[in-house]
């Protein structure tokens, strides 16, 4: 497919971009690298500007680099960059045709903030009959799967997504995108990787909808694969391993330098939705969808989840008190109860409303906060996720309301 | 399957075949000797050990004991989510137990299955694959159930089996070094909290240390997990036990259990998912139940 896009697009693979996000100084935002080919849009909007913390004095020193990521310094000490960027991963005709591949890497230097969005839902286009499909997906991609193969029928042209995200000390990042609406027949698979400096915060939405309710779309898809996976970078200062021999000088000085980088795998979320009988495996949900919470700046958001999940009414529990409460039980009650209290009756009487099932729970040591969701409709879970971020409050503060549009 | 089940069945054939023809030699022999001479019968050492030798089946007895549901693992505490989806279901129409098994066992084939595979092919990466199933295991419930489980056998075979295998063949030995690792704490969770394994993987090591074929330990895994979620139906009067155990016998079960090793045998422990996203939030939601029988 011929690109509209003049050199130097032609340059690398079709579908692939590159963000680097860094700090100039004082603590500016800015991204240094914003590469993008067809079918692929990266486009930066109004930055959600930052105060500055009530304690922290004005012209900081601009924030150690990335290396020297094992100093742990104190949280109020800590660079806050002025604004956090916005920016939207968009494709061409608002979706994924079959075959289409695309890959974001990116990178968020320390003490950097970036919020990701969508302006709606990704659609996945239906494959045609293996026939008429021109070309296979590229296996040119070596960063798609390292470890095996991603599609089990590699014959079927399938659209990919993949994104690989390091987020070095103290860098936060929050994606938030429209769910993806698989079209009927389409397959498509998706593999988002997040490495994570210590101090560093993710806070990661992704979520699929039955495809074309309008058009009696119901789970008709071929296949859709999402994995998420959260990978810890924990600096180990190298052992002395000279023990043995301790005139080894060289050893010694590479010691002074090297801190041993330990990756270890915080979680992975993995859905798998292919195969016959999919429909009654999801029934009754028209939407299905993950949060990931971790790292300090989404521990608010991450504790709200946890302690609104115990607070929910037990199942099949009578309510001795109030029969009938719906929104209009709630209303009259009004001055009695206190406001948190009346939004959280309100918002489950919708949840019940909207056949919204949720759980949330700690996971990896309490490391994080996952949560599990799902919906009769795409609207009613927006709505649902909407009022939780909402009326918490820290995402639209931390991260601007970019943050909020992809959901409700 | 069906060629292994033939070949089983021909075996089993044999062997009641060849134990009546040693019994109606020992009639025999009883009837044509003299009655004072059985007391020597009994004492002549070959005959004795012939006898055993065609009664060894360390297979089957192995596969048996693993397979009891008197097994001390607390299985019976957890319903894999079956009491919180009736829960969550309308109860018209009538749930059917049939369509909860079938999630049920496509769920734990597609997110444990390559583990206890992997984990029976590779004994030593056994504390590696463990972290790597807890990190995978996002629903809290059905961890938890998974270690208490995990552990339980863990405790079973380091108190009970271990002493029956070589210490020398190296499932075992990697049992003795994830015991360690777990002792160490470097093994276990990220902030060094001792914990035990999951049950899957340490089921794939202590069936290869009890000399199971992976085929057979497969099978069994997921055919006692048919049984626990039938017994717990049982116990929560969805069906009866007559009804469990024509379930349990018939030709729908084996033919869900074939399908779900087939088409899990090859997955990369990378490539498990959970393929019944629902399942994770029934039982995440268990613990959301008014009244519980069970623990999960």
């Amino acid at each position: 497919m011929p690109s509209p896009f003049p050199a130097p697009f032609h340059s690398t693979t079709p579908g692939s971009g590159t963000v680097h996000l860094t700090l100039l100084p004082p603590s500016n935002p800015s991204f240094s690298t914003l590469n993008f080919t067809y079918p692929l849009k990266l486009l930066p909007s109004r930055a959600h500007p930052l105060p500055p913390l009530p304690s922290a004095p004005e012209g900081r020193p601009s924030p150690p680099p990335a290396s020297s990521s094992g100093s742990q310094s104190p949280s109020d000490a800590l660079p806050r960059p002025t604004s956090v960027p916005l920016l939207f991963v968009l494709t061409y005709g608002g979706g994924l045709l079959a075959n289409d591949c695309i890959h974001l890497s990116l990178t968020l230097d320390a003490h950097t903030r970036l919020t990701l969005a969508t302006q709606g839902s990704t659609k996945i286009y239906k494959a045609p009959s293996p026939t008429l499909s021109s070309h296979q997906p590229p296996d040119s991609n070596p960063s798609l799967n390292p470890n095996s193969s991603l599609s089990p029928q590699p014959s079927k042209p399938i659209s990919s997504q993949t994104l690989h995200c390091t987020l070095h000390p103290h860098s936060s990042l929050f994606y938030s995108p429209h769910p993806t609406q698989p079209f009927a027949t389409s397959h498509y698979a998706q593999v988002q990787i997040f490495t994570l400096h210590p101090g560093a915060s993710l806070g990661l939405l992704d979520w699929v909808s039955e495809g074309r309710r309008a058009r009696g779309e119901s789970w008709d898809f071929g296949g859709w694969r999402g994995r998420n996976e959260v990978w810890l970078i924990t600096p180990t200062p190298s052992v002395a391993q000279s023990e043995n021999e301790p005139e080894n000088a060289s050893k010694q000085e590479d010691k002074g330098n090297n801190t041993e980088h330990k990756r270890r795998l915080l979680l992975r979320d993995s859905v798998i939705l292919e195969g016959s009988g999919l429909k009654p495996r999801m029934s009754p949900l028209g939407i299905i969808g993950t949060l990931i919470l971790t790292g300090p700046l989404l521990a608010p958001l991450a504790g709200f989840f946890i302690s609104e999940f115990e607070l929910l009414t037990r199942i099949g529990a009578r309510n001795w008190d109030a029969p009938t409460m719906g929104r209009s039980a709630v209303e009259e009650q009004t001055p009695l109860i206190p406001p948190r209290e009346k939004w959280r009756l309100e918002r489950q009487a919708q949840e019940k409303a909207d056949g919204v099932l949720w759980t949330a729970a700690r996971v990896r040591s309490e490391r994080a906060v996952v949560v599990k969701f799902g919906a009769r409709e795409v609207q009613g879970a927006r709505e649902w996720v909407g009022a939780m971020l909402r009326e918490e409050g820290s995402v639209a503060r931390e991260f601007g309301e970019g943050a909020l549009m992809g959901v409700g | 399957m069906s060629s292994d089940d033939v070949e089983r069945k021909l075996r089993d054939e044999i062997t009641s075949l060849e134990s009546e023809l040693l019994r109606a030699r020992t009639r025999l022999k009883a009837f044509t000797t003299a009655s004072s001479q059985e007391p020597q019968l009994q004492q002549d050492p070959s005959i004795v050990l012939q006898d055993r030798s065609r009664f060894q089946i360390s297979t089957a007895h192995v596969l048996l004991l693993l397979s009891d549901s008197a097994l001390p693992l607390g299985s019976f505490a957890f319903s894999s989510g079956l009491e919180s989806y009736l829960a969550h279901r309308p109860s018209r129409p009538a749930p059917s137990i049939l369509s909860f098994l079938s999630l049920s066992l496509s769920s734990v084939a597609s997110t444990l299955l390559p583990y206890l595979l992997t984990a029976f092919k590779e004994p030593t990466a056994l504390a590696s694959l463990d972290d790597t199933l807890d990190a995978c295991t996002l629903c809290h419930v059905a961890r938890r159930a998974s270690i208490a489980q995990g552990g339980a056998l863990f405790t079973l075979w380091e108190r009970a089996f271990r002493a029956t295998v070589d210490s020398e063949v190296p499932a075992a030995s990697a049992l003795a070094q994830f015991a360690r690792d777990m002792k160490e704490g470097s093994g276990s969770d990220l902030d060094g909290e001792v914990r035990g394994g999951h049950f899957a993987p340490i089921w794939g090591v202590v069936t290869l240390a009890m000399g199971i074929s992976i085929t057979d330990s497969a099978y069994a895994f997921l055919l006692n997990h048919a049984k626990a979620v039938l017994s717990a139906a049982v116990r929560a009067s969805l069906v009866g036990p007559y009804k469990a155990q024509s379930v349990l016998a018939g030709e729908w079960l084996r033919q869900k259990i074939a399908k779900c090793l087939e088409d899990n045998w090859e997955i990369h422990i990378d490539d498990a998912g959970q393929d019944v996203p629902l399942m994770d939030i029934w039982i995440g939601r268990h613990e959301k139940l008014y009244s519980r029988i069970f623990n999960s």
